[in-house]
């Protein structure tokens, strides 16, 4: 090492020293306690017991846990996708610098403001199948109604359509903030070349945001992964288990049923799904995200 | 591609309406998003309404949409008629600012680390960053605990504030450290050469230069730690110290384990609590809103 | 992941230091304990202990009492607090819960055995009804002193009823002819479709129904167990070991039901109704719940008369009874001074105020039976069906599986509901899924 490449790694150090400590005092310890019982069978009121491997081959048999997992594939897959879109499409539909602008982007970010009770029994309401707004809306199509919430087929596309409610939310305000980044000559040089609206959406906006869409594609999998309010508060994981995501199977396994040694194998395999999926992206990122920086991405 | 000047140029431009770039003419544009607007906020209207609405009115059938009489008693009783909330509102201010200024000045200082510098174990200790995002806190939650006894900060605000100064927020570290490596190297070198030193760089060209994604990381922590309902319900048990998420409970009931009423017996006290509750974020959002106005965050580079 | 561990070494060199220099506790110079009680209560009853305690605290200037109040709005995040509060070795002095955490709270040995103090303050197990204290015992022995207990019974829109020309369920009642065949009846009558059209009458379209004859009491569990135990099932074996839902009269209740829901029409489904308080709003004619709902529910009728009625005979009468209770628990570090504020709060008088909210039936008897609490006259006119049922209501079968046992046979039942499953084939199903996690 140079002594220039020293002080730097030294800065680096320092720079990330307050993360080192913090996590060194409250989170390593709970995170490697938690590998620790899941090693164990632990009801929580009284000690736990080593069973070695047992909790993560009980896992492979237990039929629930094939369905949480399922579940929250299911809601991942479809929320992802749909949410990145249009929480891109209404990012890009809201840079502009028009009248009333300010106005829209505030009204889009209000469902992320409202506090989950309010937000359960809004939709609870919704979606109720007799008296719900959706139906009422769906028979004045003349359509008949649907039982979203009691349904097995509807339950988790209603969590879906739940989650799809804040597209103008966090994930939005992040696409709004990248898209600042993107100096506005490019776009008319672009526009001066002949550049087409959607060419040039293609060739310079999308590459210039692209570590900002990838980090909503990466932070987006792991929130989806990890969905529990909805389905804790609105559905209780029913009907029939057809929305028992994998975080509250976990939640009921380590407070109700008392068995957090099994719990915590499963928030490791959870983590362990994550990691993985995460360091593929990581990988596969270097051939689509541009860094304008040029700085070499970790 | 690398040779980008653009950043470095001085942007300023008068308000020109772009309406162009959304595809159509001003009509269709605000058309869409005006409808776009009325799905979302259809719902929300709904909250307002009901919030609104006598004890009887609320579940009429068909629904009715404005309240008759109008009863604005219902804020008045959500205020101060069950708990007192503007206790709970000082106390939500103090475990919401405090630590949103920490996760700030911390996660921007950690993703300047991660984004500007080498060093060794880099990638791995960035993995275990994100690492800390995926473990699900049910099951961190009762070690976190213990901890927080040994130190002697149950029913404090400390759990709260401690360890946002020293970034918690993985989230937070990994937006700032996108945005940063968006941020050409050449200018720290720049920047070096007239002799800033590192933290130089970071306090007056770095940050004023990522206000947008600042901004976003300052607003996205104030929602989600105004609405944190998990960590009070478990660190905090005097009443006097609540926060209103913990307050808004108390418009619920646990008996039947939600029978009869959806165990909330006056559902237009709740959505008024509910509403008041989210004011402040709106506040927020609005003046946040000063940071995506596109051509402005050039303006602090040369200040 | 070296890092990771020498995270655990810094964490626990941490709290070391931490206990060390905690170690000395400044309460010792002074001769006043304070006692932790970890509860949960809504604003009213908060109001009504702070009130409580304050009292206490002037009459034993010698403790003072920190009450640990949860707001939880559901059992589940009230009794993850207590656990993370147990399985952190926080132990409170007093903690109030109730049946549904109790099995397993006794089978870990977490709790004190409260005979003692029981027969030292001269206190006799018979003052409660024998359900309350059945619920807490174990080898003979309360581990834990009743506090409020509940039956579920049968609210209904007498107005309703009226309209309709029909008897009332207390006039079936009294007549003997209160039978699920004849709620069935009713409920038909009470439905209406959009045309004025009831579900017993040719024409009814099913579709288009704008009032219900009844919720139907599918709730878990206590909708459901309840009609079990009258149709003459059993949730559980004597011994709780093994399931018997699959069992002929269990099956013969939930076929029941399930025709009531997708046959007949006339029940609706709780979550539906439940949303938009649509017994409140009067577009209900029955519908079984606890006492709790003269409060919760009943408060906000407005337009109607309405009452309560025992529920409806099967082969025979019966309902589910619960309740709640205050406990010690073993590692508890004032055990004594915990007693004293528990019998303090579970005197008749302080009891009575708690009744007087409105939410809870004593477990004192003399209190529940008192004219003091029975309020003669006061709507629901019949109230008293609540202290009737406490005497042949069945309490929950006793396991530590009972939240997995209740999920499991909840998502089974939900096929049923939709007609996705036979009742035969879903408890079949369900009851081999339970048999499997009584085993362990």
């Amino acid at each position: 090492m140079t002594p220039r490449a020293r002080r730097e790694a030294l800065t680096g150090f320092l720079l990330i020293l307050p993360w080192g400590l913090g996590f060194l005092a409250f989170t390593a310890g709970p995170m490697a306690i938690s590998l620790g019982l899941s090693l164990t069978k632990w009801d929580i009121l009284t000690a736990p017991q080593y069973v070695g491997l047992a909790n993560f081959a009980n896992l492979w048999r237990d039929p629930l846990f094939w369905t949480a997992l399922r579940n929250t594939l299911a809601y991942t897959l479809l929320t992802v996708p749909l949410s990145l879109a249009g929480s891109l499409t209404l990012a890009l539909l809201l840079n502009r610098r028009v009248p009333a602008v300010s106005v829209f982007r505030a009204l889009f970010y209000l469902p992320e403001l409202m506090p989950t009770v309010a937000t359960a029994i809004i939709w609870t309401w919704l979606l109720n199948t007799h008296f719900g707004l959706l139906n009422y809306l769906l028979s004045r199509l003349g359509l008949p109604p649907v039982a979203w919430l009691e349904s097995t087929t509807w339950a988790l596309p209603s969590l879906v359509l739940m989650g799809l409610w804040t597209i103008g939310g966090n994930r939005m305000l992040i696409f709004l903030a990248g898209l600042q980044g993107i100096p506005e000559e490019l776009h008319e040089a672009a526009a001066l070349d002949g550049a087409s609206r959607g060419r040039r959406l293609w060739h310079v906006t999308l590459p210039l945001l692209s570590p900002v869409i990838f980090f909503n594609l990466v932070l987006g999998v792991i929130a989806s992964f990890q969905v529990f309010t909805p389905a804790y508060i609105v559905t209780n994981g029913g009907p029939a288990d057809s929305t028992l995501v994998y975080v509250l199977y976990l939640y009921r396994n380590g407070f109700q049923y008392f068995q957090m040694g099994y719990a915590a194998a499963m928030a490791w395999v959870m983590l362990v799904l994550l990691l993985a999926f995460t360091w593929v992206q990581f990988r596969l990122m270097q051939r689509w995200v541009y860094y304008e920086g040029g700085a070499t991405p970790g | 591609m690398s040779g980008l000047a653009a950043p470095l140029t001085r942007v300023r431009r008068g308000p020109r309406p772009r309406y162009a770039a959304a595809g159509a003419g001003p009509v269709a544009y605000y058309t869409l998003v005006a409808a776009g607007a009325a799905v979302v906020l259809l719902p929300i209207l709904w909250a307002v309404s009901t919030s609104l609405k006598t004890a009887g009115q609320v579940f009429a059938f068909p629904p009715e949409a404005i309240p008759r009489p109008f009863a604005w008693g219902n804020y008045a009783e959500a205020w101060s008629g069950t708990v007192p909330f503007d206790r709970f509102f000082v106390n939500t201010l103090v475990i919401t600012i405090v630590p949103v200024v920490g996760t700030i000045l911390s996660c921007s200082l950690v993703a300047y680390g991660f984004a500007f510098f080498r060093f060794p174990l880099r990638n791995l200790l960035f993995l275990i960053v994100l690492a800390t995002l995926m473990i699900p806190s049910q099951v961190t939650v009762i070690p976190m605990y213990i901890v927080f006894r040994y130190l002697g900060w149950l029913d404090t605000y400390k759990p709260f504030i401690v360890p946002a100064f020293l970034a918690d927020s993985a989230f937070s570290i990994f937006l700032l450290r996108q945005f940063f490596l968006t941020i050409p190297l050449d200018l720290r070198d720049a920047a070096t050469i007239d002799g800033a030193g590192p933290m130089t760089f970071y306090w007056r060209i770095l940050m004023p230069l990522s206000r947008a994604a600042v901004t976003t990381v300052a607003v996205i922590s104030f929602v989600s730690r105004w609405n944190d309902f998990f960590g009070p319900l478990i660190y905090l048990s005097s009443i006097p110290k609540f926060p209103v998420s913990l307050g808004l409970s108390f418009f619920k009931t646990f008996y039947g384990g939600g029978s009869g009423g959806a165990g909330v017996p006056h559902m237009e006290w709740l959505m008024a609590a509910a509403l008041l509750v989210s004011l402040p974020t709106i506040v927020v959002f609005a003046f946040a809103q000063r940071a995506y106005i596109r051509g402005v965050i050039m303006s602090g580079l040369r200040g | 992941m070296r890092s990771k561990w020498i995270g655990v070494l810094v964490i626990a060199a941490l709290a070391g230091t931490m206990w060390t220099l905690g170690g000395g506790s400044p309460a010792q110079a002074q001769k006043v304990t304070t006692i932790r009680m970890v509860w949960q209560g809504e604003a009213n009853e908060l109001k009504l202990y702070q009130g409580l305690v304050s009292k206490f605290e002037q009459s034993h200037p010698d403790i003072k009492v920190k009450l640990e109040t949860v707001v939880a709005s559901s059992d589940p995040e009230y009794f993850q607090k207590v656990q993370v509060i147990a399985a952190s070795g926080d132990y409170p002095d007093v903690i109030y819960g109730h049946y549904s955490w109790f099995p397993a709270a006794l089978a870990k040995h977490f709790l004190l055995d409260m005979d003692p103090y029981l027969a030292k303050a001269g206190l006799s197990k018979s003052a409660y009804f024998p359900t309350a204290i059945q619920q807490f015992s174990d080898h003979g022995k309360l581990y834990a002193l009743p506090r409020e207990t509940s039956s579920i019974a049968l609210y209904y829109n007498a107005d309703m009823f009226k309209q309709a020309g029909l008897k009332t369920p207390n006039e079936y009642y009294a007549a003997g002819q209160w039978t699920w065949n004849t709620f069935l009846t009713v409920a038909k009558k009470l439905t209406r479709d959009s045309n004025g059209k009831s579900a017993d009458q040719p024409g009814f379209n099913p579709n288009a129904i704008v009032q219900w004859g009844t919720v139907a009491p599918v709730n878990m569990p206590f909708g459901l167990f309840p009609v079990v135990y009258s149709f003459g099932g059993d949730v559980l074996d004597p011994t709780n070991t093994s399931c018997r839902l699959d069992r002929p009269a269990a099956v013969r209740g939930i076929t029941f039901l399930q025709d009531l829901i997708l046959k007949q029409h006339a029940g609706i489904l709780p979550s539906q109704a439940q949303q938009t308080n649509l017994f409140a709003n009067g577009k209900i004619g029955m519908m079984a719940s606890g006492y709790w709902d003269i409060v919760v529910t009943g408060s906000a009728i407005k337009t109607f008369a309405w009452d309560v009625a025992p529920l409806p005979k099967g082969t025979i009468q019966s309902t589910r009874v619960a309740t709640g209770a205050y406990a010690i628990p073993a590692k508890a570090p004032h055990p004594d001074q915990a007693w004293t504020l528990i019998r303090f709060l579970s005197q008749p008088d302080n009891t009575m105020e708690l009744a007087h909210l409105g939410l809870i039936i004593p477990a004192l008897r003399a209190a529940a039976l008192s004219p003091q609490f029975l309020a003669p006259g006061k709507v629901p006119l019949h109230r008293k069906v609540f202290v009737d049922a406490l005497a042949y209501g069945r309490l929950d079968p006793r396991t530590t599986h009972w939240a997995e046992m209740v999920d499991t046979l909840g998502s089974e039942m939900d096929l049923v509901w939709t007609g996705q499953k036979s009742p035969a084939a879903a408890t079949g199903e369900a009851c081999s899924k339970i048999n499997a996690l009584l085993q362990h």
